[in-house]
């Protein structure tokens, strides 16, 4: 089947809210060269399972390629037309399984050096702007070196050419629940999904109401039955890196744990991902952290998001680590403490890809201790602040 | 990003990495192939050229090696390596980035496309194919020392011009494993340290069937000559599975003295597991391994004013920007950052402290030794390097 023969009865097999969009711009995919509808589809066919912000970003970029005149969606387009495939590809089932058939794809593109092309073929297609009229106000706040002790001058050295640095504002017992109320203080209704709380250990005290709680504690169920599965895996012969993830990605929620940890379909199946998806998350906390940050960013788009790093377990080898029976976990505080510098950075890269930084302010601050980076459109970049000062103060001179 | 944007974006990398160096190393560029030093094999007295190359498998960025910040974790490349070498600051990798598949480019000159996650032997002649047949050399006097058991079959091609003229393969990590278990089957977990694995591969574990592990303790017994209670107090008193393959190299230089050797330092790959510190730790200990290794070469009359040593990353690994990929921890994206690397080359008719600009590519390598040696390498894609051919 080619994209052109696409009809309506094409997405019978899919669930009702992915069918319903797929029927809804099915004239956009029937125009997409078969290099690219396989990606729209696989977008598509969990689209019941996505959140609401990212149901909305992918309608508009669908909405976008589909108000550009003819001949500027057939100039996008152009170069995935381009794209050889081998003999027969077309023949499989890329309506029903685009996963599988985009993973051909990538290794084919590989192999016969088609890569780069694609690639940015991709990135011209997928380029549609933000959406000007709807940005929001974002704070994410991130706090990194629990339990490390050793002086880190290096600290926050790449967020800090982007924002003032502050090298005495005042840790206290009371800053964790200061935290939790400078992110949640809207006493208003809530939109779901718009704010969270990433933790890579045992959760501070905080609203279970007012807050989506994703913490390496609560959800160790999900990433035991994983890392059993991978266990498993790897003692049962040949395959390979590419080959445990299809194994995992065939992991319905129901069966990964997440069940017992919510009973919101949705985050069910985020949670899952994270640890299907994640390279590492299953047993490095700090793995995990940066990327529930990064997806939740990705995915949900949040309007609030604290972000706490924890010791991750120290080295040992893989085999050891695969195995959560056996596996004793000794924590590394300080190597975690470099972990979570980066992830820092790293957090604020994905903060501004769905954010204007006009609209953002992003607090990166060392547990315990007064080294922080604030980043806002008030705070100047490359400052240094020294004076003694506390988080209200920081926020309203910054902020 | 536009194909011209993108050579621009290497440039770009090739100038700023150019400019530390610089600042770091005062190296000095080299403008022109025709004032090289002719090379130390063309003329008078030859002594049977050798060369040792060292490949990172797992890619290390600028950030965390040759940029500003980066500096700390290199002290040895950068003070006492790149001084007495070449630095091609630009290598351009086309092809797959895998670290299986990359590898056997290096060592066939061709980019190799077949399944990464596959160990099988690559569809052109090797190196050490090419060496042994056109020189006339032993099996003894090419080897390999690799990480993981996706390297057992990187010494010999599928090629039929050549059956039978490839290298052997130490693979460390399963050797001191055969040698535990020989001696003492329970206690493993006190060289758990040595025996970390493949990241990317993590199906690749050292775990051996009866008949492998006689096979490697008769590797460590005949060509090693190393008892299994020396090679085992020896390996305990080790910190890393790149260091073990520091130790085998510098044992088998010493006991078979071969003129072809590969090393593949792999600790660095632990980047997969998205753990940042553990990454930097393990650049760190590959670049004190590179330093020790040099000392080796030039303090073994076997090596010594005869042996180029040939220093590569196998690739880069992504940008912090793309949003096709996570920072440091993977290469998946092929985009400039994870295609471009370097190459530091040290040795006779090598000239020193200085820093090419020109992208060249790892395929490159193999004509380029083959040249120093004196043999032909016939079924190549990449070209020899001017500067060190």
């Amino acid at each position: 089947m080619t994209p052109d023969q696409l009809t309506a009865a094409s997405f019978a097999g899919y669930s009702p809210q992915a069918r319903q969009f797929a029927i809804a711009h099915l004239g956009l995919l029937q125009q997409l060269p078969i290099a690219v509808a396989p990606a729209f589809l696989r977008e598509i066919i969990v689209f019941d399972l996505r959140f609401p912000a990212e149901r909305r970003t992918f309608e508009r970029q669908c909405v976008w390629l589909e108000s550009l005149a003819p001949e500027q969606r057939a100039r996008l387009l152009a170069p995935f037309r381009q794209i050889s495939m081998p003999a027969g590809m077309a023949a499989k089932d890329w309506v029903g399984s685009p996963q599988a058939f985009l993973e051909e794809l990538t290794a084919y593109l590989w192999s016969s050096s088609q890569i780069d092309a694609y690639r940015r073929a991709a990135q011209d297609l997928l380029a549609a702007p933000l959406d000007e009229t709807h940005q929001k106000d974002r704070l994410v706040i991130v706090v990194v070196g629990k339990d490390a002790t050793a002086p880190s001058p290096q600290l926050f050295r790449k967020l800090a050419p982007h924002g003032v640095t502050l090298h005495n504002l005042q840790w206290t017992a009371a800053t964790p629940r200061q935290l939790h109320a400078t992110l949640w203080n809207d006493a208003g209704s809530v939109a779901p999904y718009t704010r969270w709380y990433i933790d890579g250990g045992e959760p501070w005290p905080h609203d279970t109401a007012s807050v989506d709680l994703l913490s390496y504690a609560q959800l160790q169920p999900v990433r035991e039955n994983v890392l059993e599965r991978m266990n498993r895996f790897t003692q049962s012969g040949p395959g390979g890196a590419e080959a445990m993830r299809r194994m995992l990605e065939g992991l319905h929620s129901a069966e990964s744990g997440a069940d017992t940890v919510t009973s919101d379909p949705l985050m069910q199946h985020f949670i899952t991902m994270l640890f299907v998806e994640g390279s590492g998350t299953q047993i490095y906390s700090t793995s995990y952290v940066q990327w529930a940050a990064r997806e939740t960013l990705r995915r949900a788009q949040p309007e609030q998001l604290l972000v706490r790093f924890a010791p991750r377990q120290r080295q040992r080898t893989l085999n050891q680590l695969f195995d959560a029976a056996t596996n004793v976990e000794v924590p590394d505080p300080e190597g975690s403490l470099r972990d979570a510098d980066i992830s820092a950075y790293y957090i604020l890269l994905d903060l501004l890809r769905i954010a204007d930084p006009a609209h953002i302010t992003f607090l990166a601050w060392r547990e315990n201790q007064g080294h922080a980076v604030l980043i806002s459109p008030r705070a100047p970049a490359g400052h240094v602040d020294d004076s003694p000062i506390d988080l209200t103060t920081a926020f309203t001179k910054y902020a | 990003m536009s194909s011209t944007s993108d050579a621009f974006a290497s440039l770009l990398r090739s100038q700023t990495r150019r400019e530390f160096l610089r600042l770091a190393a005062g190296t000095v560029a080299a403008t022109a192939v025709s004032t090289l030093v002719p090379s130390a094999f063309a003329t008078g007295a030859r002594p049977q050229p050798r060369s040792v190359v060292v490949t990172f498998g797992g890619g290390a960025r600028d950030e965390e090696t040759f940029a500003v910040e980066g500096q700390q974790n290199i002290p040895h490349l950068l003070g006492e390596l790149i001084p007495q070498g070449t630095f091609f600051t630009q290598v351009v990798n086309r092809g797959i980035l895998g670290h299986y598949v990359a590898t056997a480019g290096i060592v066939t000159g061709c980019y190799e496309t077949f399944d990464n996650f596959i160990a099988q032997p690559t569809g052109n002649p090797t190196l050490f194919e090419y060496f042994r047949r056109g020189l006339s050399r032993p099996m003894d006097d090419a080897w390999v020392i690799a990480p993981s058991n996706g390297f057992q079959q990187i010494g010999f091609s599928r090629h039929g011009g050549y059956q039978g003229q490839g290298a052997g393969v130490i693979l460390p990590k399963q050797l001191l494993a055969a040698a535990v278990g020989r001696q003492h089957p329970q206690s493993l977990v006190d060289y758990e340290h040595l025996l970390q694995d493949n990241y990317e591969m993590p199906v690749y574990r050292p775990s051996l069937s009866q008949s492998d592990g006689e096979l490697h303790l008769e590797q460590l017994a005949s060509t090693l000559r190393f008892s299994v209670e020396d090679f085992t107090r020896d390996a305990r008193a080790l910190d890393s599975a790149d260091a073990l393959s520091l130790s085998i190299a510098r044992r088998l230089m010493a006991q078979v003295s071969p003129s072809m050797l590969l090393i593949t330092l792999h600790d660095m790959d632990v980047a997969h597991a998205g753990a940042f510190s553990l990454y930097v730790d393990a650049i760190q200990r590959a670049d004190r391994i590179c330093g020790e290794l040099w000392t080796t070469i030039q303090t073994m009359p076997e090596y010594k004013d005869r042996t180029g040593l040939f220093i590569m990353p196998d690739f880069g690994r992504d940008a912090d920007g793309d949003p096709g990929g996570n920072g440091f921890q993977h290469h998946r994206t092929g985009g400039a950052m994870a295609r471009t690397t370097w190459l530091l080359a040290l040795g006779p008719g090598i000239r020193q402290n200085v820093t090419v600009d020109r992208a060249i590519q790892p395929i490159d390598l193999v004509p380029t030794i083959g040249k120093r040696h004196g043999f032909e390498t016939p079924y190549v894609k990449g070209a020899p390097i001017a500067e060190l051919a």
